[in-house]
């Protein structure tokens, strides 16, 4: 009898664990609205974008759930989204935004002159290079709808840096910023802003739902979006991105349907899908992978050594090795992309691609490299097209009898080693997407990893910074181009290869520029 | 018994007190720090040694350890850098799919294991024995990763009658979801214990048939069925339940890979994720407690031997 007990009472626990303990992250509603379902390639860690430089926290909320006073069109051309109009002084240091009125956050809050300059201020104060462009000044209000920002020294590219850098100037209600502590992130409940879809939910390890915002006014000409800004609709009621991780699931959860939309498809995979008319596969040749010396110690801090690794480079192996087919990747020489308005430079060609072992060594000579002398690359085992590309550089190296490490580390260690350990590493390899202009490339950051400390670099960025004629800008950038190629060599860029997405081809509206663009999706029909 | 309770549940302090150590030692020591995942690959060091200050990272470690200690004395068990809600929530929330999961798992494999042991056993040195034997050495062979993506390929991309991942709960989705959802994580976590009771099963039958109250039963002419199923399986029941037991605990401990395959938001995947982005809180605080469920599941297991075998006493 008593045996009896014991068995029915662990029946009736088993049966408790499985109804009674139902997980409340799992409550998605199972209704007739229209749901996009959106694979990500990983989860992101935060969504406050204007402190977070990931590009997977971008690809759920900019544009969708927050927008900014300018964004980048598919021209990479500056226009309008939550300012109506920008005066600009003759001599760039005063700009006066006009705002649109009648716009409302998702809290129904009307945005007004102070979130906008609490959210461009906090901005500002997280952004490096908006900080070295405009020094002291901060934004201001004027009346209710207009705001102003004085700046010391002319900086003709503010609204550039507003609509292209990578920590988004997206502008959130004054009331959930001020609740915030100067250096933390805005909280979940905090995720609120202007755009054509809402922050919902997010089911920690599971998803993230946004869901429509029936109050969205959208701005521009329907029928007129590209790239990040332009007139948008919230064709679904429910968004939700899930964060499968393993690249297999993903794409089995593509083929069964739970996904319509995939980020970041690895070109391994495009085989799954490529021929079969059920499946769209979108990409763009949006990211610049590079080798990124480390100019403050060891020994990458001397030039001679970054010029002979330079040498016996050759791009076609290293983007070939990581891509598999010559479609995927183009190989030139500019630090800014070929669609690049204005800034596209072949200055110093001659010296990519060298792919020059002799050159190369007799550099390393004259560099004096001893054969205890190693040269150390840091890459992400996360990212496996860098291990490839640095397994090729090692190689070629080697080849040449020169010593060489590949350190293959996890995101967190590093992370770690490359901004806490210098005396670690000598290069690493990273990626970067189009910017707008030359001054927002990181990785000639004084600030950044690497440690771009070059004076005349920083001196001809600052010049390109302040420069209000663009003939006289775009002459400085070729100039500097030219010395970075063949003197300085503070990177070796590889070329650009193809960042793709895959969705049902029942669904049109998503692309790539830079990352993941979702916001105008829709059903074919629609 | 309670005095045996009592002194298990005694030797208890000790272990989670080196568990703690151990285990806040070895995450804090090795490189990588949850603010410069928080800001991204692309912030300056400067930005990451404000959010470290911001978030007290870059106090002493031992005045970190204490302060999660005293924490914990008071009932907190620390917070998330990424998540929100209270420590418990979270691996509550998370602690819950993987139990399901391991549910799942442990009924395939008793449900599948017991009965072709049985059979092995009673069909010993013939074709079933052989069949059935090949059968369990291949589950205990194959890893639960290469299992989990052929059952995917072959159940959701080929025929298209499971999802190929995710995670339904009952309360939103109901019973029938719930369990289509589960299903496959389940054969694949559970399929290496199926082969391990196939196996357990099978000796420990065995064993209990060559024995001489058997030799006696069928001199009496009892029916075979009867010698089966009230005689032998019944003493036989300690090796298999022992099995199934570890079985269980072990599923736990090795959900984190079909966790990840089929995008379980279980307490797997989620200390994965936390040693991926240092959340220092989260994977200490689910190594005590996972410490803890160990030592009070091998607990109950030496519970129950005196339940199921009065010969055993536990004093």
């Amino acid at each position: 009898m008593k045996r009896t007990i014991c068995l029915v009472l662990a029946c009736l626990m088993c049966v408790a664990l499985f109804a009674g303990c139902a997980n409340k992250g799992g409550d998605q509603t199972a209704s007739d609205a229209k749901v996009l379902n959106i694979a990500l390639d990983g989860a992101p860690n935060n969504l406050d974008v204007a402190m977070s430089s990931e590009d997977i926290a971008s690809e759920v909320v900019y544009g969708s759930v927050l927008e900014k006073l300018t964004a980048l069109n598919g021209e990479n051309k500056v226009i309008y989204e939550l300012a109506e109009d920008c005066e600009v002084s003759p001599d760039n240091t005063v700009y006066t935004y006009k705002l649109r009125q009648g716009v409302k956050f998702h809290n129904g809050e009307e945005m007004k002159a102070d979130d906008v300059v609490a959210s461009m201020n906090r901005w500002i104060g997280a952004a490096d290079n908006v900080k070295t462009l405009v020094g002291d000044a901060r934004f201001e209000k004027v009346d209710d709808y207009t705001v102003q920002i004085k700046m010391e020294s002319g900086t003709p590219y503010l609204n550039e840096m507003i609509a292209g850098l990578g920590q988004q100037a997206v502008i959130m209600p004054a009331s959930v910023l001020n609740n915030v502590v100067e250096g933390e992130l805005v909280p979940q409940d905090g995720y609120i802003g202007t755009g054509p879809y809402k922050f919902s939910e997010w089911a920690d390890d599971q998803y993230i739902k946004l869901e429509k915002n029936p109050d969205y006014t959208p701005y521009g000409t329907d029928g007129d979006y590209s790239g990040w800004g332009g007139y948008k609709h919230a064709y679904y009621d429910e968004v939700y991105f899930y964060f499968p991780g393993d690249a297999a699931t993903v794409n089995s959860g593509v083929k069964t349907g739970e996904y319509d939309i995939a980020s970041r498809l690895s070109v391994d995979n495009f085989g799954e899908f490529e021929g079969d008319d059920n499946y769209t596969i979108f990409g763009s040749k949006d990211q610049m992978p590079m080798l990124v010396f480390n100019k403050s110690q060891g020994v990458a801090a001397n030039a001679t050594v970054r010029r002979a690794v330079q040498a016996v480079i050759n791009c076609d192996d290293v983007m070939f090795a990581s891509t598999g087919n010559k479609d995927y990747y183009d190989l030139y020489s500019s630090y800014m992309f070929k669609d690049s308005p204005y800034w596209y430079s072949e200055a110093g060609k001659e010296n990519y691609n060298q792919g020059d072992p002799e050159r190369a060594k007799a550099l390393f000579d004259e560099a004096g490299w001893t054969d205890h002398d190693v040269f150390r690359i840091l890459v992400r085992s996360d990212y496996t097209e860098f291990v490839l590309m640095a397994q090729v550089i090692q190689e070629e190296l080697r080849a040449i009898g020169i010593n060489c490490e590949v350190l293959t580390l996890d995101s967190a260690t590093h992370s770690s080693v490359r901004n806490e350990h210098p005396e670690q590493w000598d290069a690493f390899i990273t990626s970067f997407g189009p910017k707008i202009m030359p001054n927002l490339n990181l990785y000639l950051s004084s600030s950044w990893a690497g440690w771009c400390t070059d004076e005349r670099i920083q001196n001809d960025l600052a010049a390109i910074a302040a420069e209000d004629d663009l003939d006289v800008g775009i002459k400085l950038w070729n100039d500097l181009q030219g010395y970075m190629n063949t003197e300085s060599v503070p990177v070796v860029t590889f070329g650009t290869y193809v960042l793709s997405g895959v969705c049902k081809s029942d669904i049109e509206g998503a692309f790539i520029k830079e990352r993941l663009v979702w916001v105008n999706a829709h059903p074919v029909e629609a | 018994m309670h005095k045996y309770i009592f002194k298990r549940l005694l030797a208890l302090i000790p272990v989670l007190f080196i568990v703690s150590v151990v285990i806040f030692m070895l995450i804090h020591l090795v490189p990588g720090d949850p603010a410069a995942m928080m800001l991204g690959d692309k912030a300056t060091p400067e930005q990451i040694a404000n959010l470290r200050h911001t978030l007290g990272l870059d106090q002493p470690l031992l005045t970190q350890y204490f302060n999660w200690i005293a924490d914990i004395f008071r009932g907190d068990l620390g917070t998330s850098f990424f998540m929100k809600g209270t420590m418990t929530e979270i691996i509550g929330s998370h602690m819950v799919p993987t139990v399901q999961q391991t549910l799942v798992a442990v009924a395939f494999a008793a449900l599948i294991g017991v009965p072709l042991g049985m059979i092995a056993a009673v069909k010993r040195g013939r074709a079933a024995d052989q069949i059935i034997s090949t059968f369990s050495i291949i589950g205990v062979s194959l890893p639960s990763f290469l299992m989990g993506l052929g059952l995917i390929l072959v159940f959701s991309v080929k025929l298209g009658w499971l999802p190929s991942s995710g995670y339904k709960s009952i309360a939103g989705f109901g019973w029938g979801t719930h369990i289509r959802y589960m299903l496959l994580p389940g054969i694949a976590l559970g399929f290496i214990e199926m082969g391990l009771i196939i196996r357990m099963t099978r000796s420990s039958m065995l064993e209990i048939m060559g024995s001489d109250y058997i030799r006696m039963a069928k001199a009496k002419g009892v029916s075979r069925f009867k010698i089966f199923a009230k005689h032998a399986l019944k003493n036989a029941l300690v090796g298999i339940v022992t099995v199934v037991g570890l079985s269980f605990i072990s599923c736990l401990g090795g959900a984190a890979v079909t966790e990840t395959i089929f995008n379980i938001p279980g307490i797997g995947k989620l200390t994965l994720n936390a040693v991926m982005r240092r959340d220092y809180e989260v994977v200490q605080a689910v190594v005590l407690v996972v410490s803890l469920l160990n030592v009070l599941c091998t607990l109950v297991l030496d519970l129950l031997y005196g339940l199921i075998d009065p010969r055993v006493r536990l004093s």
